[in-house]
């Protein structure tokens, strides 16, 4: 098995648009982290910037190395290692769990026990598992037809339920909810029942004010947060929604088109803002670029789902079709969860701005779903391809 | 192929989801929108005001002076040095070691190990620690303190500031592990190293190394801390120093011992030997005390921003102490300072500083001397407030210390040189028992009886009435009314002189041989002649000539400032009383607006103004009304409003007293106390010389004095609980003791002071109020106010 068959491929295709869109994300993401931090200075052609920034753009190199190594591989060989890929990170969220592992191997970082050091880098393994679930689920219901019955949809709720439910238990309910827009558009997507699918997002709503004594306090206290905002009360302003009205007055400084760079820093600086190359960086842009840049990152988010959703739509291959819709999904969803809890309409949870945000298995993980896309839309169609995900409503 | 796309399940699905996303990304559109156009230029404003540093900086708040300048309260200077934890604790070193050690190598630095990147700091340790040490020793020095103190505060700081952290960490733990039991079942315990530890707060600030510095230490270490920024200036080589303000409000004259002579007391009370007495919370009436914060009024009436919108720099902070009583809160304004204010643009780096203001001054018109000595003299210890055998007391019994009040005027300037009440209260009874002041029914020692307890004035208006009558023109000073026991023939029950008491029946024309002129009624205090100016001045004349001598609410009013004032009653009026809580005192001696029949009053009747001749009836006044009236009486008619306040400007009025007439009372004041039949003149002591002495026996100085007998509506009572009879059958009043005296040096004409003496419940006449009376104008002679035989 070959995995790069260049007969197959053309030059000419969607997956530019995200491996375009990506990039000016990304170093629009670069540009805000160095704007953001202030623990000094390094020197790189001959120019500064900071240790924050410096580290993202070296991140960004592994992951476009990464997306490389991610779009060579044809489809076969992505189903063949999908399911293996599952269990190796089910394997990982289980030993993240496990409370016999070492500190040195797995130490929870505020009170989350989502990371394993590896030394030179730290492995999230719910990055992994994301790509992994994807496969997983495309692979499952690639030529399948039991999803269109209530009881077919069982394995995939099952396949979903196992990573959400140890991802939750890190305990990372942001992650974890990312699972199921997903699952939910992988079979949108190979065609289960609408009716079907409107039943279980209706019960899923239903159900969503019953979990709330589930939650952990902390995240109550954002829910919290977040209805106070909306009614207007500040009370909250100086404790539970400190960063929410932070991260606010620094997007909203930004006005139309911006403040230029050095106020721009000097802005961010001194709101102290928390999180600020991290989960806030949104905010970040926004006090640079203003209104227009935060449609600019909309834009670019868009153009890469653009070109993700063409790959798709041209696609023949069922496998392909689905892993594009999932990854999709996953792109979108935490793009739009991330930067509603900057501007203030949904509650914080710690999701990255994909591409933008500080951090190396995000940025690493986003490429790699770029690369698969990538290696997907630059794949010819077979002549011969049997007719997927057609069936009568 | 659009079409052909389109009409697929998978391709409707597809342009489904595109569809869901799509709209999903309307959400931040909308809301990015929303944040940077909609309420871009007030979240700016915000986030522009982030990069604003304001530091206020403390201001003093003026003091408070008596007439000779001397401090009553003020703003003791007082600071504490802090320095920053990580200084404390040496850790300082360390960081900048290891900084240096990063900068002077940045190059490699990321290729060495942890080993190497060690030593290369080690190698900078060494400079930094000594430069803490010598830090250390240069403060020492400073402070006039060994080094071993600072190390015994510092190691102490370390202990307290580490058991904090663990306290705050184990806390952090035990929260975090619940939360995670929540969630699932944990076999194991979460170790301290599984939660994010942060530093304590404790751990970041400064700590107080020295307390209670004095301002040359301050002067000098800040003339140290400026150098550091001038080059080559000296500098204190101690990084992360800081300076306090802990200032505090000081009364250096609460606390007194006073030296009583008693060479000039009562003969019981006599002795060559002075007593020592000890004044505290001496003229805390007057000057008052602070709180400790602000009240919501306080912060909502005088907020950070004025309505126009100008920042008003004595704005009230929460932890800002306030003028709580007396002139610290009536003088709130003036007392408070505006801080200092240094504006620092952060990403600019420009600084702009507005100097703090200190609060200005007040000078008060009283003398602190003067106070203490006369609290000396109303205290138990002098035995002159404590009732005693010879003063025949129906209400009391001996050994009782008795309620007083004291006023001291100045009659040329109106300035009140002393104003005492007695019981009082200490400061270390607001702080520790303050039930004992506040909630104290009984001795009320937070009223400030000279001028917030309402008293009928008694006998002492005699001589204001027949001024009145004279400049009113309805009495001739050659006029003369005959005393014959009773106003109107027949009714010997009504309106009767104190002389006709049965059996004798009595009566001052039978006693002097003729019938009385104005001042022999004033020396004998005769009843009857003053019921006759009553029923002839009048109720509306009567009730005006009150006001005109400043008791009534329409009369013109001190503006003292220092706590409840009762504005005095001239009729019916009831509602007189200047707070909630003195009117409660007062209105057991106002009069009912209503009469029995429940119509309302409409003035004073004309039984009722005959009766108001004699200081009774519907009228009602204090200490500094009587001490007011009698200095006007001496400047005949010309008033001057009290002032407590040196800046308050003089108020004044002139009520144009008929000249002949207020010579004639000045007269008849003159042998009240100089004449053998006045009722100043002596007091009897029972088995001393006869058992009579004079009242006033202080050398070369010139009085004109009355007493008076205020009945307190109250009757006295035997032990068990009968009304004492009189020998008219009718029940003993309950009587307060009244004096007021003007006095001046004996070869002047004029009197320059007016004193007015009450004791509570102290009976009958001046024989209680006016010993104490005496012993006030032995105090203004021995404090230069009445100067024997000088011409002031």
């Amino acid at each position: 098995m070959r995995l790069v068959n260049l007969r197959d491929t053309t030059v000419l295709h969607f997956g530019w648009l995200c491996v375009a869109a990506g990039l000016a994300l990304s170093l629009l993401g670069v540009y805000a982290i160095d704007l953001g931090s202030h623990s000094g200075e390094v020197e790189t052609a001959g120019r500064t910037m900071s240790p924050l920034a410096f580290k993202q753009l070296v991140f960004l190199g592994v992951g476009l190395l990464a997306a490389a190594m991610a779009a060579a591989p044809d489809s076969k060989f992505l189903r063949l290692i999908s399911w293996p890929s599952l269990a190796v990170s089910i394997g990982l969220l289980v030993l993240l769990l496990l409370p016999f592992v070492p500190a040195w191997l797995v130490t929870p970082r505020n009170g989350v026990r989502g990371w394993i050091d590896l030394g030179a880098f730290d492995l999230q393994p719910v990055e992994v598992a994301k790509i992994a679930f994807v496969l997983a689920s495309a692979e499952y219901l690639r030529h399948r037809t039991n999803h269109r019955t209530l009881i077919g949809l069982l394995p995939p709720a099952f396949i979903t339920f196992v990573p959400v439910s140890l991802i939750y238990l890190q305990p990372d309910l942001g992650a974890a909810l990312l699972f199921i827009p997903a699952i939910f558009a992988i079979l949108v997507a190979s065609g289960a029942r609408l009716k079907h699918m409107a039943m279980v997002v209706l019960i899923g709503l239903m159900a969503a004010p019953m979990s709330y004594p589930l939650l952990h306090e902390y995240q109550k206290q954002r829910i919290i947060g977040l209805i106070q905002q909306f009614r207007g009360v500040h009370s909250g302003a100086d404790d539970i929604n400190y960063q929410a009205y932070t991260a606010q007055t620094v997007a909203g400084s930004g006005g139309f088109s911006g403040y230029n760079d050095a106020k721009a820093r000097a802005i961010v600086k001194y709101a102290s803002l928390p999180e600020r190359h991290n989960d806030m960086i949104f905010a970040v842009i926004l006090s640079r670029f203003g209104f227009i840049g935060g449609m600019v990152v909309i834009g670019l988010y868009l153009l890469w789902l653009l070109g993700a959703m063409l790959t798709a739509a041209i696609c023949k291959d069922p496998f392909g079709r689905l892993v594009v819709v999932g990854l999709s999904m996953l792109v979108a969803v935490t793009a739009i969860v991330n930067m509603g809890m900057v501007l203030g309409v949904l509650p914080i949870v710690g999701l990255t701005l994909p591409f933008v945000s500080y951090g190396g298995s995000s940025m690493v993980s986003v490429w790699l779903m770029t690369g698969l896309i990538f290696g997907i839309a630059m794949r010819r169609a077979p002549r011969l391809v049997r007719p997927a995900f057609e069936f009568n409503d | 192929m659009a079409v052909s796309f389109a009409e697929s399940m998978y391709g409707r699905r597809l342009l489904l989801l595109a569809g869901i996303i799509c709209a999903s990304m309307v959400v931040p559109i909308v809301a990015v929108g929303r944040i940077t156009l909609f309420k871009g230029e007030q979240l700016r404003q915000a986030a522009e005001n982030n990069l604003v540093s304001t530091i206020w900086l403390p201001t003093s708040r003026g003091s408070v002076l008596d007439r000779k300048g001397r401090v009553l309260a003020s703003d003791r200077p007082s600071f504490d040095i802090a320095v920053d934890y990580p200084v404390v604790t040496g850790q300082w070193a360390f960081s900048q070691a290891a900084r240096k050690a990063r900068r002077a190598n940045k190059e490699i630095w990321r290729s060495l190990s942890t080993v190497q990147r060690e030593a290369l700091v080690q190698a900078e340790l060494p400079a930094f620690a000594e430069r803490l040490e010598s830090g250390w020793r240069q403060l020492a020095s400073i402070a006039g303190v060994t080094l071993d103190d600072v190390e015994e505060r510092k190691s102490a700081i370390t202990a307290d500031v580490a058991r904090r952290a663990a306290t705050v960490w184990e806390r952090q733990r035990l929260a975090m592990q619940r939360e995670l039991e929540r969630g699932r079942e944990l076999l194991e315990d979460v170790s301290l190293s599984e939660v994010d530890v942060r530093p304590i707060r404790e751990q970041t600030s400064p700590h107080v190394i020295l307390r209670g510095v004095d301002d040359r230490v301050i002067f000098e270490l800040r003339s140290l801390l400026a150098g550091g920024r001038l080059e080559g200036g000296p500098a204190l080589s101690l990084p992360g120093v800081s300076i306090i303000d802990t200032s505090t409000r000081q009364y250096p004259f609460d606390h007194n011992t006073v030296k009583v002579d008693r060479a000039g007391f009562p003969g019981p009370l006599r002795s060559s030997r002075p007593i020592e007495v000890d004044v505290t919370g001496n003229s805390i009436h007057l000057i008052g005390w602070m709180r400790q914060r602000p009240f919501r009024e306080d912060l909502e009436g005088r907020p950070k921003q004025r309505a126009d919108g100008t920042l008003d720099r004595g704005y009230y902070q929460e932890t800002d102490p306030v003028g709580s009583w007396g002139i610290e809160s009536s003088a709130e304004d003036d007392l408070r300072g505006l801080r200092g204010l240094q504006i620092e643009q952060l990403d600019t780096g420009g600084v702009v500083t507005e100097p703090p203001q200190p609060g200005k001054d007040v000078k008060l018109t009283i003398d602190a001397e003067l106070q203490a000595r006369i609290a000396a003299l109303m205290g138990p210890e002098s035995g002159l407030t404590v009732v005693q055998a010879w003063h025949k007391n129906k209400a009391a019994l001996p050994g009782e210390h008795l309620k007083s009040a004291v006023v001291v005027l100045s009659v040329d300037t109106g300035d009140i040189l002393a104003m005492v009440s007695m019981p009082g209260f200490t400061r270390e009874q607001l702080s520790d028992d303050p039930d004992s002041v506040f909630k104290n029914d009984i001795d009320l020692p937070l009223l400030n009886r000279a001028i917030a307890r309402p008293y009928p004035p008694g006998s002492i208006v005699k001589p204001l009435m027949l001024a009145a009558a004279a400049t009113e023109g309805i009495f001739d000073t050659d006029t003369r009314i005959d005393c014959a026991g009773h106003l109107f023939p027949g009714q010997r029950d009504r309106f009767r002189c104190w002389i006709a008491k049965p059996p004798i029946n009595s009566t001052h024309t039978f006693a002097l041989g003729h019938h009385l002129d104005g001042a022999e009624a004033i020396m004998v205090s005769c009843n009857i002649f003053f019921y006759t100016i009553g029923q002839k001045l009048g109720p509306e004349r009567t009730v005006r000539w009150y006001e005109a001598f400043g008791c009534g609410p329409n009369a013109l009013r001190p503006r003292l400032g220092v706590g409840d004032q009762f504005s005095g009653v001239a009729g019916p009026q009831v509602k007189t009383v200047e707070s909630d809580e003195a009117e409660m005192v007062g209105t057991d001696l106002a009069r009912s607006p209503v009469r029995p029949s429940g119509e309302p009053r409409k003035g004073v009747s004309p039984s009722e103004a005959i009766l108001m001749g004699i200081g009774q009836g519907p009228v009602a006044w204090t200490p500094l009304h009587a001490a007011d009236a009698y200095a006007t009486l001496a400047k005949y008619g010309q008033r001057i409003v009290p002032r407590m306040r040196f800046d308050e400007p003089a108020r004044t009025a002139n009520l144009n007293l008929d000249r002949g007439a207020a010579d004639m009372a000045l007269l008849g004041l003159e042998w009240s106390v100089g004449q053998e039949m006045g009722t100043g003149h002596h007091i009897v002591v029972d088995g001393i010389r006869g058992g009579k002495e004079p009242m006033f026996n202080v050398p070369g100085i010139r009085i004109w004095g009355k007493s008076g007998t205020a009945d307190s509506g109250l009757k006295a009572k035997d032990a068990e609980g009968n009304f004492i009879r009189e020998l008219s059958g009718m029940p003993a009043s309950v009587d307060h003791s009244w004096f007021v005296v003007l006095a001046g040096p004996e070869s002047s004409g004029r009197p320059t002071i007016a004193v007015a003496v009450i004791v509570e419940n102290g009976g009958s006449g001046g024989r209680v109020a006016g010993p104490l009376c005496n012993q006030v104008l032995r105090a203004l002679v021995d404090e230069q106010y009445l100067v024997p035989g000088a011409q002031q």
